[in-house]
C-alpha cells in the first residue's frame, strides 16, 4: 500500500467500496428509480381504476357526489385525478371519529361517473419505494441504517472514481467496443460521466434525507436532544403545521347547504397553471363550513414544491385568509433543493423521465462496475488455471442480482395480473413472489455455468416484460392500441417502458449469446489494470 | 513500526489496510459527528440553521476522511492527521462541558 500514489489508491479504494456494497446498491438504484413512477406504477397495478376517464367537470360531479357518499361526515377530502393517477380517492370522518392521517373511510371513485370503485388490493409502487430505502422485513430503522451506510460509500465510490479517473471527460469520448475488460471499463466510465451530477445529486440527497438518524450530534449539541425542538424551530422536516382544520366534535345542526363548488374551482384554476390536486371540506351541512383547495404540486424547490392552499367559507363561497408562507434561511433552502430533488414530487412529466433515465443509467453504472470486476480478474484466473470460490461467488451474486432482480420485479408485476381478485393477503403474496422469485434466481447460477445462468435469466426476464403489455390486452380497459389510439399516456407509457425493458434485457441476451470469448487470443492488457490489479 | 515488531511484508500490508479501514468507517464517522456537533454550536445565524448547516456538511467531510485514510503516504500519517483533525472540535466541546 505503501507504493500507491493517490490516484491508485483511491483506485483500490473505488473497487472494493464498490464491490462490497455493490449489490445492495443496485438494489437500491434500480427500484429507486422506478420510485420516480410509483403513483404510475399503481394505477397500473389496479386494473379495475382504468376505466376512470377525468373530464373537467369531474372535480365538481366528484365534490357533489360526497354528499350522498358521506352524509354524516364532520369532514371530507377529494384527492382529484391527475396526469399520474386518472382515479380519484375520498377519504372522510364521520362525526364524533377521531381523525388520523390514515383512518376514517376511504373509498376510491370513478372519475367520469362519481361512482365508488373496488380495485385489487395491492401495494403498488409503493412497495418498490419503501423497499429502496425500508427494505423488507426488517425493523426499519436497522433497514434504514444499511441503506444509509450503503449510500454513504456510495458516495466515496463516486468521489475516489472521479479522482482514480481524473481524465474522466476524455474518457468519456473513449470507447472500445469487443474489447472485453476495456469495453466493461469504457461502459462504466461513460454510464458514470454521463449522469455525474445526477449521481451525485442522488446520492448526496438520499443520505440527506437520513441525515438525522445517520447523524444526529449536531441537534444532540445543540439542543441537548431535544429533536421536536430541533424540528419546531427549523421549520422544516417534521415541523407539523398546525392542522389545517379543527375537528368537528359537534352534532349536526340544521343543514346549510354548501356551496356552489364551480365558482371557487374556477378561481383556483385562474390562479394556479396545474389545477386543483385536492378539495378538503370540514363541518359540511354547517354555517361554520369550509372548503379547502390544495394546488396540484408547486413550482419552487426552495420551499421544497410545497403547494399553495386556498380557504373558502363554505356557505357563502367567500375567500378566507390562508396560512401566510414561512421564510426560508440558506441552510433550510439547500437541504429543501437537495430533498426535493430526490423525491420529485414537484416534477412534470418531461422531468420525470429525464430523472428516471438517469436512474437507468446509473443502475447500469453499478451493473457495468461489477461486472467488471470479474472481467479484469479473468487473466489472473487464467494464469491460475481455476476458479477461486471467490470470484465464483461475485459471479453468482452478479447474476442473481443484476439479472434476477428485473426477473424478480417482473414476477411482482405477473402475480398482481394473476392472483385472484379476492384472495385473501392479495397484497402479502404479491410480495412474497417478488422475493420467491429473487431467491430463485440466486440459487439458480449455482446450478449452470456461468454463461447459461446469465442468458437464461435475461430471457425469462426479457420474455416475463414482454408479455405483461400482451395480458394486459385481455382486460377490459387496459388495451394497449386503445390507451394509444386514446392518448391515454398514463398507461400507455407503462406498457410501452414494459416493451423496452424486454427489449434492453433480450438485446443484452442476444450480444452475450453472440459473445466469443477473445481473452486467449488477446494481448494481456497491461496499462491500468496490471497496477490495480498488484494493489487489489 | 513493522520493522521493530519482525513481521512479513504480506502481513504488514494486510495490517495497513485493517488500520485503514478501520480509520475511514469508524474514524471518519467520529471526524464527522464531533465536526457536526461543535459547527452546530458555532455556526452563524438562528440555531436550527447552524444544525442544519453543520450536518450536511458533516457528510462532505466524512468522504474527504474516508478518501484520505486510504490516500495518505502511510497508515500512521494518515491516523496522525485525521487525530489532528478531530482534536479542535473535540476540545471545542470538551472546554463547553466543563464551563457549563
Amino acid at each position: 500500500m505503501k507504493a500507491l500514489g493517490f490516484r491508485q489508491a483511491n483506485a483500490w479504494l473505488h473497487t472494493w467500496a464498490g464491490l462490497l456494497l455493490g449489490w445492495l446498491l443496485y438494489a437500491v438504484f434500480l427500484t429507486g428509480t422506478l420510485s420516480f413512477f410509483q403513483e404510475e406504477i399503481t394505477f397500473w397495478m389496479k386494473p379495475e381504476l382504468h376505466a376512470s376517464v377525468p373530464d373537467n367537470q369531474t372535480a365538481q360531479r366528484l365534490a357533489q357526489a360526497m354528499q350522498s357518499l358521506a352524509p354524516n361526515a364532520a369532514q371530507w377530502t377529494l384527492t382529484l385525478p391527475g396526469e399520474r393517477n386518472a382515479g380519484a380517492q375520498a377519504q372522510w370522518f364521520d362525526i364524533g371519529q377521531p381523525i388520523v392521517k390514515r383512518g376514517g373511510q376511504s373509498v376510491a371513485l370513478d372519475a367520469g361517473t362519481a361512482e365508488p370503485v373496488t380495485p385489487r388490493e395491492t401495494r403498488g409502487g409503493g412497495f418498490l419505494y419503501r423497499f429502496h430505502f425500508e427494505l423488507y422485513g426488517m425493523p426499519r430503522v436497522l433497514a434504514r441504517w444499511i441503506v444509509g451506510i450503503a449510500t454513504m460509500v456510495m458516495l466515496v465510490a463516486i468521489v475516489s472514481g472521479v479522482i482514480t479517473h481524473k481524465k474522466i471527460f476524455k474518457e468519456f469520448f473513449t470507447f472500445r467496443p469487443r474489447k472485453g475488460q476495456r469495453s466493461w471499463l469504457d461502459a462504466h466510465n461513460a454510464t458514470a460521466v454521463l449522469a455525474l451530477p445526477f449521481h451525485l445529486m442522488i446520492t448526496y440527497s438520499g443520505l440527506l434525507l437520513l441525515m438525522f438518524m445517520l447523524m444526529p450530534w449536531g441537534v444532540e449539541s445543540a439542543y441537548r436532544g431535544d429533536t421536536q425542538k430541533f424540528f419546531n424551530e427549523s421549520g422544516g422536516r417534521g415541523a407539523r403545521a398546525a392542522p389545517a382544520m379543527g375537528a368537528g366534535e359537534q352534532p349536526l345542526g340544521e343543514q346549510v347547504p354548501l356551496s356552489d363548488f364551480a365558482p371557487l374551482l374556477a378561481q383556483a384554476e385562474q390562479r394556479w397553471p396545474r389545477g386543483v390536486s385536492s378539495i378538503s371540506v370540514t363541518r359540511p351541512g354547517t354555517s361554520d363550513a369550509v372548503i379547502e383547495l390544495r394546488e396540484r404540486g408547486g413550482d419552487s424547490l426552495i420551499d421544497r414544491g410545497n403547494s399553495e392552499r386556498l380557504r373558502f367559507d363554505g356557505v357563502s363561497g367567500a375567500l378566507l385568509n390562508s396560512p401566510p408562507a414561512p421564510g426560508i434561511s440558506t441552510p433550510n433552502a439547500i437541504y429543501n433543493v437537495f430533498s426535493s430533488l430526490h423525491l420529485i414530487r414537484f416534477a412534470g412529466a418531461p422531468l420525470r423521465w429525464f430523472f428516471f433515465i438517469s436512474g437507468v443509467v446509473g443502475t447500469a453504472m453499478i451493473a457495468t462496475g461489477l461486472v467488471l470486476w470479474v472481467v479484469k480478474r479473468l487473466p489472473e484466473r487464467q494464469k491460475l488455471g481455476r476458479t477461486p470460490i471467490g470470484h465464483r461467488l461475485v459471479e453468482v451474486l452478479n447474476i442473481g442480482t443484476v439479472a434476477g432482480l428485473p426477473l424478480a420485479i417482473a414476477a411482482y408485476f405477473w402475480a398482481n395480473r394473476l392472483l385472484p381478485v379476492g384472495m385473501t393477503q392479495r397484497s402479502d403474496w404479491e410480495i412474497r413472489s417478488f422475493f420467491i422469485v429473487w431467491l430463485l434466481c440466486l440459487v439458480h447460477p449455482l446450478l449452470r455455468s456461468h454463461k447459461r445462468a446469465w442468458l437464461e435469466q435475461l430471457w425469462v426476464a426479457a420474455g416475463l416484460f414482454a408479455a405483461l403489455p400482451l395480458f394486459s390486452v385481455g382486460l377490459a380497459h387496459s388495451h394497449l392500441l386503445a390507451s394509444l389510439a386514446q392518448g391515454q399516456w398514463l398507461l400507455a407509457g407503462m406498457d410501452l417502458t414494459l416493451l423496452a425493458s424486454a427489449a434492453l434485457l433480450g438485446y443484452g441476451a442476444w450480444k452475450l449469446n453472440r459473445h466469443q470469448p477473445l481473452h486467449r487470443a488477446q494481448r494481456q492488457p497491461r496499462t491500468v489494470s496490471t497496477r490495480q490489479e498488484s494493489a487489489a | 513500526m513493522s520493522d521493530a515488531l519482525n513481521l512479513s511484508p504480506q502481513t504488514t500490508y494486510r495490517l495497513a489496510i485493517a488500520s485503514r479501514t478501520v480509520l475511514a468507517i469508524f474514524g471518519s464517522y467520529l471526524f464527522a459527528a464531533l465536526a457536526a456537533a461543535s459547527l452546530s454550536l458555532l455556526l452563524p445565524g438562528p440555531r436550527a440553521q447552524a444544525v442544519l448547516g453543520a450536518t450536511m456538511l458533516a457528510f462532505v467531510l466524512y468522504c474527504a476522511m474516508a478518501i484520505w485514510a486510504f490516500s495518505a503516504a502511510c497508515a500512521t500519517r494518515a491516523w496522525l492527521v485525521a487525530l489532528a483533525c478531530c482534536a479542535p472540535p473535540a476540545l471545542h466541546l470538551l472546554l463547553r462541558e466543563v464551563m457549563s
